[in-house]
């Protein structure tokens, strides 16, 4: 479903993504693995429009959404979860998850996509007319992964999902991960906590300095010496 | 709606529609600038307080809006006054347009100064083009008319003010209220989040443009009736800053600060009026105040003390 063909991202002089190659198929989940300033995030944002690349292309059912105003990307159904969530502070929850129908805004489609909504985050019915900036980090990013759902994605580009989560936390995260998976949705995972992303995904890359330097089934992945190391923090060679 | 409120909306009404008969006419025309201003604040907080857009040039949406209004009345006197005035903000909304497209790429301090040196450009144009406007020689404005009938009394002006009031917040709320009111404040709330929603940041913030010089261009349209003189030194910046004390003082991104923040910089202008040198050492006192002591304006002050 989704094509990445050699992007190049640069912001001002300085490189972040050189000839980065990857695809998603419909439904599947892929993870993008990589240290700190690899450049997962701005492929992340590459693709949802939020940075241009200066080359290559971003195919999406071979429609070229390369110079794609983001907003025309969510509406061909990819949605992104950005890096940090993102939320509107002074908005309720319910009015974060309004933001995110913003183009699905008829209301049967608005009442289907909350009650879909609270059934994956039953704590977001409770909270619904608090404010988001008073949600713990954990409700936070359920709130943000809840927002670009209701945009009704068939892809879903995910952020650090489990970034400063609580162990419990982020086991929750990867249930519902699991979850929309199940719904038939793509995801395109970037997480730190590799052991976890390689469980959740079919597929991974691993960015290093801004290029693909390896790709493979989770399977093969999780059996490099070098990924083990680097990634894994296990011994090189698997037992 | 709760019986508390609507025994206020009630009480409020009776108080605009018969306070021209309890108070002399000073108090009238007082009142009645008092709107035009809640008008122009309205306007003015659905960009800057709606989508964070700051604009220091609402002056000139002001004077392009009261030239409109005045030029119309002179050349097509026929015209019933809702034509004229809807003749006004759109042609102001069209200049809004205009400004607004190239300010999509500013921020802050430059939209700032774009739309800063825009207000100097419109009383500049208004100087230059003396045989449309006749320049600092200022233009004589004539009575507003609506078929027979004729606002030449102080109060027949102030209930049209208060009818396009009326108007004008009615629009405002249900704006506000909908989803473009939420895409608005999502905006200032987080661009990226915004654009990661399907919002389409750049068109609201060019609608929020065009909105907001339409309010600004009818309120100017009903300044030129009330005070039936136009000239370029009533629409220099500081004009533009007391838009601003407005909705700072009211509350930002609240329709019912615009115009509680309209009515006291308005009346406090005319309290002041024997210390015209000292206005804008009062006046940026205030608002510095307002904004070390109470950053949401008086809207977000008296909701915080009804929650106590």
């Amino acid at each position: 479903m989704l094509e990445v063909e050699a992007i190049d991202v640069a912001y001002g002089k300085r490189r972040a993504l050189e000839g980065v190659s990857l695809s998603v198929g419909e439904g599947e989940v892929v993870t993008l693995l990589g240290a700190n300033g690899a450049g997962k995030s701005t492929t992340l944002r590459a693709i949802s429009g939020l940075v241009r690349p200066g080359r290559g292309r971003i195919l999406c059912d071979g429609r070229d959404l390369t110079r794609a105003p983001a907003d025309a990307i969510v509406a061909l159904g990819i949605a992104h979860v950005p890096e940090g969530r993102e939320l509107f502070p002074d908005f309720t929850v319910e009015e974060n998850l309004l933001v995110g129908a913003h183009r699905r805004w008829q209301r049967e489609a608005v009442r289907e996509g909350l009650e879909r909504a609270h059934r994956l985050f039953p704590i977001l019915r409770e909270r619904r007319r608090q404010r988001a900036a008073t949600l713990s980090g954990g409700e936070q990013q359920m709130l943000a992964i809840a927002r670009a759902l209701m945009a009704r994605p068939r892809m879903l580009l995910l952020d650090e999902p489990s970034l400063g989560l609580a162990p419990r936390l982020v086991t929750e995260i990867f249930r519902v991960i699991d979850e929309i998976h199940a719904t038939g949705v793509g995801i395109l995972l970037v997480e730190q906590n590799a052991r976890l992303a390689l469980g959740a995904a079919t597929r991974g890359y691993v960015l290093e300095t801004g290029r693909v330097v390896a790709e493979g089934p989770s399977a093969v992945l999780r059996e490099d010496p070098r990924i083990r190391q680097a990634y894994l923090g296990l011994a090189g060679t698997p037992p | 709606m709760t019986r508390a409120r609507l025994a206020g909306a009630v009480a409020a009404a009776a108080i605009l529609l018969a306070w021209p008969l309890v108070v002399p006419g000073y108090f009238v025309f007082l009142a009645t600038l008092v709107l035009v201003n809640g008008i122009v604040a309205l306007g003015l907080n659905l960009l800057s307080g709606y989508t964070n857009q700051l604009s220091f040039g609402h002056a000139g949406f002001f004077a392009i809006g009261g030239y409109a209004t005045a030029l119309l009345t002179i050349h097509a006197g026929a015209l019933p006054v809702p034509v004229t005035l809807l003749g006004a903000g759109l042609a102001t909304a069209l200049v809004g347009l205009a400004l607004g497209i190239p300010c999509l790429r500013l921020e802050g301090l430059y939209l700032a100064m774009a739309t800063l040196a825009f207000g100097f450009v419109v009383v500049e144009a208004i100087l230059h083009l003396d045989w449309l406007t006749r320049g600092n020689d200022g233009l004589r404005v004539p009575v507003a008319r609506l078929g027979p009938l004729a606002f030449s009394t102080e109060a027949s002006r102030y209930y049209l003010v208060v009818v396009v009031t009326v108007l004008m917040v009615a629009g405002a709320v249900n704006l506000v209220r909908t989803r473009t009111g939420r895409a608005f404040l999502a905006i200032r709330e987080s661009e990226v989040a915004a654009q990661t929603s399907g919002v389409n940041v750049a068109a609201f913030k060019t609608a929020a443009f065009v909105v907001s010089a339409f309010y600004t261009g009818v309120a100017g349209g009903l300044f030129a009736f009330v005070v039936g003189y136009l000239s370029p030194d009533a629409f220099d910046v500081f004009l533009s800053v007391d838009f601003l004390v407005m909705i700072i003082v009211g509350g930002l991104g609240s329709v019912g600060g615009s115009l509680i923040g309209a009515a006291i910089v308005t009346v406090l202008h005319d309290s002041l009026a024997a210390f015209q040198n000292y206005r804008p050492l009062i006046f940026g006192g205030i608002m510095v105040a307002a904004m070390l002591f109470m950053p949401g304006g008086v809207a977000s002050t008296a909701r915080a003390w009804r929650r106590r």
